[in-house]
C-alpha cells in the first residue's frame, strides 16, 4: 500500500511519524497498537523504506533498497513474525544477536517484530534491555492486535502508537468499489474492521443468505406471525451443523436487533436500510427491556458459542428467549 | 553471464565459501552463492550477513586456463542447490549461463540443470576491502593472537559486548583485549607502519571460525578495518565479519602495575600440578583452587566437600615479596597457562583480594585472574 | 547522530534528580555518607516510579571515588563507566530472561569473586518476581551468606510474587506512584531545558494520562511534540492517547442528565467515528462520573484527587444524588468487563446508556429497578427450567447415541459437598475471592482455562482447601471438567496462591438446589447435614487436543531438548 494511502487511512499515526523524522525526533522503539486490519506492518515497513530510500520522492518503491526491503532481502532491516502462530526461542535468539552486532551495510538497524504478544514473556523480557537501550541509529517496531496481552514494561519503554480501526463508512466504501450491493455492505461493515477479510466475507456465498435468514426470523419475531424455529427448519442454512454459519448468523442478528433499538429510540442512522418501514411498522409491538434482553440473549448465545456448547440447544434457547 | 570452468577448482571454491552460508536467514537472498565473472576470472561470495567469505578465482592457474569466458556478469544461484550439482558431474569442465536474469543453466556431458535464481541486485552490498592501508601479520602469529585472546571472552550473552576481544590502535600500538569480567587478556603488538586510532570489538566466535580457516596456511594476512565491518585476506580468499555494536569497557584501569609478590614457575611443571589438583573439582562447578605461599615452597589445594580434599607441593623457581594465600579457579590459570608458549612464566599478585597476573619473557602478551575470597 | 527519547535524556543521574521517592532518597543519602549500606535491599513500586535508576545512583555512590558520599559525583571513572552501562563491578541482570536456577547459581559463584575495581560489587536484579523457585532458592542461600563486597538490588512491580524468606532478608522500600504535581514539576523542567512550547492544559493532562510513572509521562510528552505543529495543546494529547476531553464528556453526562438518549448516542457515534476507542471512551467516562461523585461530596476540592472540575463539571455535580452516581458507575463498570469479553463494544456502550437513562426517568428509580431486576430474574428461572426439561426429551438421548465416543458423563459426588458446606472457611473465601482477579496474572498463557476460572463464582470454600465453583453457564462449567483443563487449572491456582485446592465446580441451578437443602436443614438444627445424591451428570467433552492446551510448556521443552525425546505423556 502506497504512503499516501497509508496517510488517508491512518493520519493520526502517520502525523507522529513524519512529524518525528522531520523533526529529528524519532523515537528508538514505537509499539503500534490497533485491531486487525489497521495496516500496522505496512506503516512499519515504510517506515523502513522511508530511512533507507534512496529516490527523491521517499519511498520511491522502485530503488534497490525499496525493492530489498519489500522482498526481506535488507540486511539491516530484520522482520520478525511468528511462526505457527508464535515467536519462537530461536527468532528470538537470533533477533538478540542482530541487536548486538554492527550493520552489514552503513545505515541504521530497523527491527520490525510483528504480534509481539506471540512472543513468550520470558522472550520478550530477554529483549528489554536492547529495545530500552539500543545502540545509536536503532529502531525497532513491535505490532500488536492486542495491547492488554503485552507486558507493562515492554509498553513503557516504547511510543505506542494507536491504529484506528477504520471507519465503517470507509469500509463500506471500499465494499462498493468491489462491486459490492450497499445493503450487504453496510452489514459487512459491521462484522469486521479488516478490509480484506471484508471483502472475503461479501464475496463468500453464505452472508446472502445468512442475512436473508435473519431478516425472515427477525421479521417473524418482531410482528409475531410466524414461528422462528419453524423458519429455520425449513432454511437451506445449515446453522444447526456449521458452526461458522451460527456464529456469522448471531452476528447479523445482533445487528439488526440494534436496528430495532435504533428505530425504538428514533435514531434514524440503521445498518438494515431495507428494513426501516417494517421494523417502523411493528415498533410498538416490542418495549425497550425486550429490546436489551433480546440483545443481551444474542451476546449470551455467542458467548456460549466460543465455549463450545451445542449448537440445538443453544438454538433452542435463544430462540424461546427472543420470542 | 556465461562462462566455462574446470569443476575441480570451481567446486573446491564454493566448498571454501560454503562454510558462511547461512542455513536459516530470514532473508532469502542469502541462501545464494553471488557469482561475479569478470575479465580476470570470478569471484565468489558467500554469507550468513554475520561472516562473509570470498573467494577469486583466476582465469589462469599456473598458466593453465582453467575458465573460459563467453560473457561477464553477476548471478545470485541457491548455493545448496549448485553445490549438490556440481558433485554429480564427472567431466572435467562445466558450463554456467544465466537467461533472462531469472534462470541459471548448469551443463554438462547430457545434463542440463535450469534453476531459479533471485534478484543479484538484491545481494547485499558488502565492501570487502574498504582501507587501503592494512594490517599486516603473518598467519602463525595471528593464530597466536587469536589463541591468547578468546580465551577470556564471556559466554553469556546478557552482555554481548563481552563475547568479542576488543581490537584498538592507539599511536600504531595494536591492543587486543578479551574479559569476561573475571579474567581479562591482552596482546599488545607495536606495527612498525602509520595506522589510523580505531576501536572496535570482534566477535569471539568469528575469530574462532576464521583460526580454523587459516591455521594451515602460512603467508601474510592483510587485516582490514572499519568501524563496522573487519575483512581478513589471505592470498584469493577474503574472511570478513561484522563487530559488535557499542563501547567495550576500559580495561586499562583493571592490570594493576605494583606488585607485592612474584613467583616463577616452569610453565609445563606448573599445568602438570594445577591439572591434578583439579582432578577433583566437579564438572561445571567452579573449580576453586588455593595458593598458600610460604618461603621455601608453595601449598595447591583443592577442598571439595562433597568429594574429597588434594594438596600439592611446588616449589617456585624464583620468587620475591610478601608471603599471601589466594584462591581462584583453577580452569582460569590452566587455560592461561596453556596459550603461552614460553618455558617459564611469572605470577604476579598485588594481594590476597586484588587480581594477579601471568607474564612470560615475552612481554606482548598478560593474562589476568581474579581471586575469591576465601575463608 | 539519532535522537534520545526525553525519558532516557531525563533518567536521573543522582539522588536530587529524583522525583516524588524523597522518604527513599533521605534514607539513602544518610546511610551512604555514614557508610552504612546494607547487602541486600527490595524495591518495590510501580513501573516508572524510579526504581532501577535509583538502584544505579547507588551503585555509583557506593563505589565513586569521592565515597563515602551522599551522590555519585559522575565525573570520577567509575561513575563514568558505570553510566555507561559496562562497569566490571556493577550486573543488572534482568530477571525475566535469566530465571533459571543455572543463571542464579552462576551468580552465586560469581559473587565471590572480589570486585575488580571499586570497592562493591553491585548486583542489580530487575522484575525479580519472575525467578523461578528452584532460582529463588539458590539466590536465598546467597543471601543468606552475602560476601562483604556485594550488595544486591532486588526490583520487582509485584512483591506479593517475592518468598516471604527473601523479603526478610532484604531491606524493604516501597516506592510511591509519582504524584500528578511531582509530574507536573519534572515535565517543566523538561520542556524549558528542551525549549519547548507547551500549554498549561497540556502539561496537566499529560501528567494524568501518565497514571504515576514517570517514564509514560515523558514518552507521552515525546510524542506530544511530534504530534503537535509549533506549540503542544491539550487537544494534541488528547488525539494521541485517544482519552475524551472534559468538554466533551460533560456534553455526554448533560444529554444523559436531560434524558436525551437519541443525542447521546449519535453523540457517541460522533466520538467513535472521529477515532475514539470504545473502550477507553467508556473509561473516561467512568472516571467523569467518579469525579462528579467527589465533587459532590467534597466541600473543597482537591485537585489532585479529582481529574475533572470545571466549573460546568461542578454545576452539573450539583444537579445529580449520589446514590444515582454509584448506581450509573456500577452499570458502565459491568460494561466495561462485558466489553473486554467480547467484540462488541458499541452494543454494551449503547445499553449502558440506556439503562442509565431508564434508571434517571423512573423518579422512583430504585424500588422500581430493584423490582424490575427481579422480575427479570425469575422470568429466567422459569425459561431455564423449560429449557431443561425440553433438554431431556430432546436433546439427551440423542447425544448419548451419538456423541457417546466424545462425551462422558461425570457425576459429583454429593460427600464432596457436604464436607465442604459442612467445614466452610469463611476467611479463606473472603481471600480467594478477593484475589480471584489475579489469575490473571502477567502471563499470557493459558489464558482460555484462567478466563475459565475468573467466571466460576466463588461459593464455598472448605479447610481443607476445597472449592465450590458455580456456572451461570453450564457449558463452562462442563468444560472446566475436561481431563486437561482440569488439572491444569488446578496448577494455576496452586501457583497463583501457593497453595493446592480442589475444585468442585457446578451450575449455579444445581447449586443453588442443594445450598437450600443444606440451609433448610441448617435451620432445623441438623448439625451435619446430609444432602441428596446428585443425579443429573454433567457432560463433558473427552479432549481430543492436547497440544493446545500446553503450547508454552512444550515448545520450551522441544526446543530444551528436541523433538525426539519430548514426549507428551497423559
Amino acid at each position: 500500500m502506497s504512503l499516501d494511502n497509508l496517510v488517508k487511512l491512518q493520519p493520526k499515526v502517520l502525523k507522529i511519524l513524519i512529524n518525528s523524522y522531520k523533526k529529528d525526533r524519532l523515537a528508538h522503539a514505537y509499539l503500534f497498537e490497533g485491531e486487525k486490519g489497521t495496516n500496522k506492518k505496512e506503516v512499519a515497513i515504510e517506515f523502513a523504506k522511508v530511512l533507507y530510500c534512496e529516490g527523491t520522492d521517499k519511498p520511491c518503491d522502485n530503488c534497490i533498497n525499496c525493492l530489498r526491503i519489500e522482498h526481506n532481502n535488507h540486511p539491516n532491516v530484520l522482520i520478525i513474525e511468528p511462526e505457527n502462530n508464535s515467536i519462537k526461542k530461536e527468532q528470538v535468539i537470533y533477533l538478540q544477536k542482530e541487536y548486538s552486532k554492527t550493520t552489514l551495510e552503513p545505515g541504521p538497524k530497523i527491527y520490525i517484530i510483528e504480534e509481539i504478544d506471540k512472543m513468550s514473556n520470558n522472550a520478550s523480557n530477554s529483549i528489554l534491555k536492547f529495545i530500552e537501550e539500543p545502540q545509536p541509529n536503532t529502531y525497532t517496531i513491535l505490532t500488536t492486535d492486542n495491547l492488554h496481552q503485552i507486558l507493562p514494561t515492554i509498553i513503557s519503554r516504547c511510543q505506542v502508537l494507536n491504529f484506528q480501526p477504520l471507519l465503517k463508512s470507509q469500509i463500506v466504501d471500499f465494499l462498493l468499489e468491489n462491486n459490492i450491493e450497499l445493503d450487504i455492505a453496510k452489514i459487512v461493515s459491521q462484522l469486521t474492521n479488516d478490509l480484506s477479510r471484508a471483502l472475503e466475507i461479501a464475496n463468500g456465498e453464505e452472508i446472502v443468505n445468512v442475512v436473508k435468514l435473519v431478516i425472515d426470523i427477525m421479521r417473524a419475531i418482531l410482528s409475531k406471525n410466524e414461528n422462528p424455529l419453524i423458519i429455520i427448519e425449513d432454511s437451506q442454512v445449515d446453522i444447526v451443523n456449521n458452526k461458522k454459519l451460527l456464529e456469522l448468523f448471531l452476528d447479523v442478528s445482533l445487528i439488526y436487533q440494534r436496528d430495532v433499538e435504533h428505530v425504538k429510540n428514533k435514531i434514524e442512522e440503521i445498518v438494515f436500510i431495507n428494513e426501516s418501514s417494517f421494523i417502523k411498522k411493528y415498533i410498538d409491538n416490542i418495549d425497550m427491556d425486550k429490546i436489551i434482553s433480546n440483545i443481551d440473549h444474542i451476546i449470551k448465545a455467542k458467548i456460549n458459542l466460543d465455549y463450545n456448547a451445542y449448537s440445538i440447544s443453544l438454538i433452542d434457547t435463544l430462540f424461546i428467549n427472543l420470542i | 553471464m556465461k562462462f566455462k570452468i574446470q569443476n575441480m577448482i570451481f567446486s573446491d571454491a564454493i566448498n571454501n565459501v560454503i562454510r558462511a552460508l547461512s542455513t536459516k536467514t530470514p532473508m532469502p537472498i542469502l541462501k545464494s552463492i553471488k557469482l561475479d565473472l569478470v575479465n580476470e576470472g570470478i569471484y565468489l561470495t558467500a554469507s550468513d550477513s554475520n561472516i562473509t567469505i570470498k573467494q577469486f578465482v583466476p582465469t589462469f592457474i599456473n598458466d593453465k586456463q582453467i575458465l573460459y569466458i563467453e560473457e561477464i556478469g553477476n548471478a545470485a544461484i541457491p548455493g545448496r542447490l549448485l553445490q549438490d550439482v556440481l558433485r554429480k558431474v564427472n567431466e572435467e569442465f562445466v558450463e554456467i549461463a544465466l537467461y533472462e536474469d531469472k534462470f541459471i543453466k548448469i551443463n554438462f556431458k547430457n545434463s542440463d540443470y535450469t534453476l531459479n535464481c533471485l534478484d543479484v541486485r538484491e545481494y547485499p552490498n558488502i565492501n570487502l576491502i574498504s582501507s587501503n592501508s592494512p594490517i599486516k601479520i603473518e598467519v602463525n602469529k595471528l593464530v597466536e593472537l587469536i589463541r591468547q585472546t578468546v580465551i577470556s571472552i564471556s559466554t553469556n550473552e546478557s552482555r554481548p559486548i563481552l563475547t568479542g576481544v576488543n581490537l584498538k590502535i592507539v599511536n600504531n600500538t595494536m591492543y587486543c583485549i578479551s574479559t569476561d569480567s573475571y579474567r581479562l587478556s591482552q596482546k599488545v603488538l607495536n606495527l612498525d607502519y602509520e595506522l589510523p586510532n580505531i576501536n572496535i570489538v570482534i566477535p569471539g566466535k568469528s575469530l574462532i571460525e576464521f583460526e580454523k580457516i587459516i591455521t594451515n596456511s602460512n603467508g601474510l594476512v592483510d587485516i582490514h578495518l572499519t568501524n563496522n565491518i573487519i575483512s581478513f585476506k589471505l592470498d584469493n580468499i577474503i574472511f570478513q565479519s561484522r563487530l559488535l555494536d557499542g563501547t567495550y569497557p576500559e580495561t586499562s584501569r583493571l592490570i594493576p602495575k605494583d606488585f607485592g609478590l612474584i613467583q616463577e614457575f616452569n610453565r609445563l611443571e606448573l599445568i602438570e600440578v594445577i591439572d591434578r589438583v583439579s582432578l577433583l573439582s566437579k564438572e561445571g562447578a567452579s573449580n576453586i583452587i588455593k595458593f598458600d605461599i610460604y618461603e621455601d615452597k608453595t601449598i595447591i589445594s583443592l577442598d571439595s566437600p562433597e568429594i574429597g580434599k588434594v594438596v600439592e607441593e611446588i616449589v617456585p623457581k624464583k620468587q620475591e615479596g610478601s608471603l599471601i594465600r589466594i584462591g581462584f579457579n583453577s580452569k582460569f590459570l590452566l587455560d592461561a597457562l596453556r596459550v603461552l608458549n614460553q618455558e617459564n612464566i611469572l605470577v604476579k599478585f598485588t594481594g590476597e583480594v586484588r587480581p594477579f597476573i601471568i607474564k612470560t619473557d615475552d612481554d606482548s602478551v598478560t593474562q589476568l585472574i581474579l581471586p575469591v575470597r576465601i575463608e | 547522530m539519532s535522537y534520545k527519547t526525553l525519558y532516557r535524556t531525563y533518567r536521573p543521574q543522582n539522588f536530587y534528580d529524583v522525583v516524588g521517592q524523597e522518604h527513599i532518597t533521605r534514607t539513602f543519602k544518610n546511610a551512604l555518607l555514614k557508610n552504612k549500606v546494607s547487602h541486600a535491599y527490595l524495591f518495590t513500586g510501580p513501573r516508572g516510579t524510579g526504581k532501577t535508576s535509583i538502584a544505579k545512583i547507588i551503585a555509583k555512590a557506593v563505589n565513586c571515588e569521592k565515597a563515602p558520599t551522599s551522590e555519585p559525583c559522575n565525573v570520577c571513572k567509575s561513575c563514568i563507566s558505570i553510566n555507561s552501562g559496562f562497569d566490571n563491578d556493577v550486573f543488572e541482570i534482568d530477571a525475566a530472561s535469566n530465571n533459571g536456577v543455572d543463571e542464579i547459581r552462576e551468580i552465586r559463584d560469581k559473587v565471590k569473586y572480589a570486585p575488580s575495581m571499586g570497592r562493591f560489587k553491585v548486583y542489580i536484579i530487575d522484575e525479580v518476581h519472575m525467578l523461578s523457585t528452584g532460582a529463588f532458592n539458590a539466590l536465598l542461600k546467597t543471601l543468606e551468606e552475602p560476601p562483604k563486597h556485594v550488595i544486591f538490588i532486588l526490583a520487582t512491580t509485584e512483591p506479593h510474587k517475592i518468598p516471604a524468606t527473601i523479603i526478610s532478608r532484604c531491606q524493604r522500600f516501597d516506592f510511591k506512584s509519582i504524584s500528578i504535581k511531582d509530574i507536573i514539576y519534572r515535565i517543566k523542567h523538561v520542556v524549558k531545558e528542551e525549549n519547548i512550547k507547551i500549554e498549561d492544559r497540556a502539561i496537566i493532562t499529560i501528567a494524568k494520562n501518565a497514571q504515576g510513572g514517570m517514564r509514560d509521562a515523558l514518552s507521552l510528552l515525546d510524542q506530544a511534540i511530534s504530534f503537535s505543529d509549533d506549540v503542544v495543546t491539550e487537544e494534541n494529547v488528547h488525539e494521541i492517547t485517544g482519552t475524551v476531553s472534559e468538554e466533551k464528556l460533560y456534553t455526554i453526562v448533560e444529554s444523559v442528565v436531560s434524558n436525551n438518549t437519541h443525542q447521546v448516542i449519535e453523540y457517541i457515534d460522533v466520538l467513535i467515528s472521529s477515532g475514539k476507542e470504545p473502550l477507553r471512551l467508556l473509561e473516561n467516562l467512568i472516571y467523569y462520573y467518579r469525579d462528579l461523585f467527589l465533587i459532590k461530596k467534597m466541600n473543597i476540592i482537591d485537585e489532585q484527587l479529582v481529574m475533572y472540575h470545571s466549573e460546568d463539571t461542578k454545576t452539573l455535580a450539583k444537579d445529580l444524588n449520589e446514590k444515582n452516581i454509584s448506581q450509573i458507575i456500577s452499570i458502565l463498570n459491568n460494561a466495561q468487563y462485558e466489553m473486554r469479553k467480547t467484540n462488541y463494544p458499541r452494543v454494551f456502550i449503547e445499553l449502558a446508556i440506556f439503562e442509565i437513562v431508564s434508571l434517571n426517568k423512573n423518579k422512583i428509580e430504585i424500588e422500581k429497578a430493584q423490582i424490575l431486576q427481579i422480575k427479570k430474574n425469575i422470568d429466567f428461572e422459569e425459561v431455564k427450567v423449560d429449557i431443561k426439561q425440553e433438554n431431556v426429551v430432546n436433546e439427551k438421548p440423542v447425544e448419548v447415541k451419538t456423541n457417546h465416543d466424545n462425551v462422558e458423563a461425570k457425576y459429583i459426588d454429593i460427600n464432596d459437598i457436604e464436607e465442604v458446606l459442612n467445614n466452610g472457611n469463611k476467611e479463606k473465601k473472603l481471600n480467594l475471592m478477593l484475589q480471584w482477579n489475579s489469575i490473571y496474572g502477567s502471563d499470557i498463557s493459558f489464558t482460555n482455562i484462567k478466563q475459565i476460572l475468573i467466571d466460576g463464582t466463588i461459593e464455598a470454600v472448605s479447610k481443607s482447601n476445597k472449592i465450590i465453583l458455580s456456572y451461570e453457564v453450564e457449558s463452562i462449567c462442563a468444560r472446566l471438567y475436561e481431563s486437561d483443563i482440569f488439572t491444569k487449572a488446578t496448577e494455576i491456582l496452586e501457583e497463583v496462591f501457593h497453595e493446592k485446592f480442589t475444585i468442585i465446580a457446578l451450575p449455579k441451578r444445581i447449586w443453588n438446589e442443594k445450598k437450600e437443602e443444606f440451609t433448610e436443614q441448617y435451620r432445623n438444627k441438623v448439625k451435619q447435614p446430609k444432602l441428596t445424591p446428585i443425579t443429573e451428570p454433567i457432560l463433558v467433552k473427552k479432549n481430543n487436543n492436547k497440544y493446545e492446551f500446553e503450547p508454552e510448556l512444550v515448545k520450551e521443552a522441544i526446543s530444551l531438548f528436541g523433538e525426539d525425546i519430548v514426549k507428551i505423556t497423559n
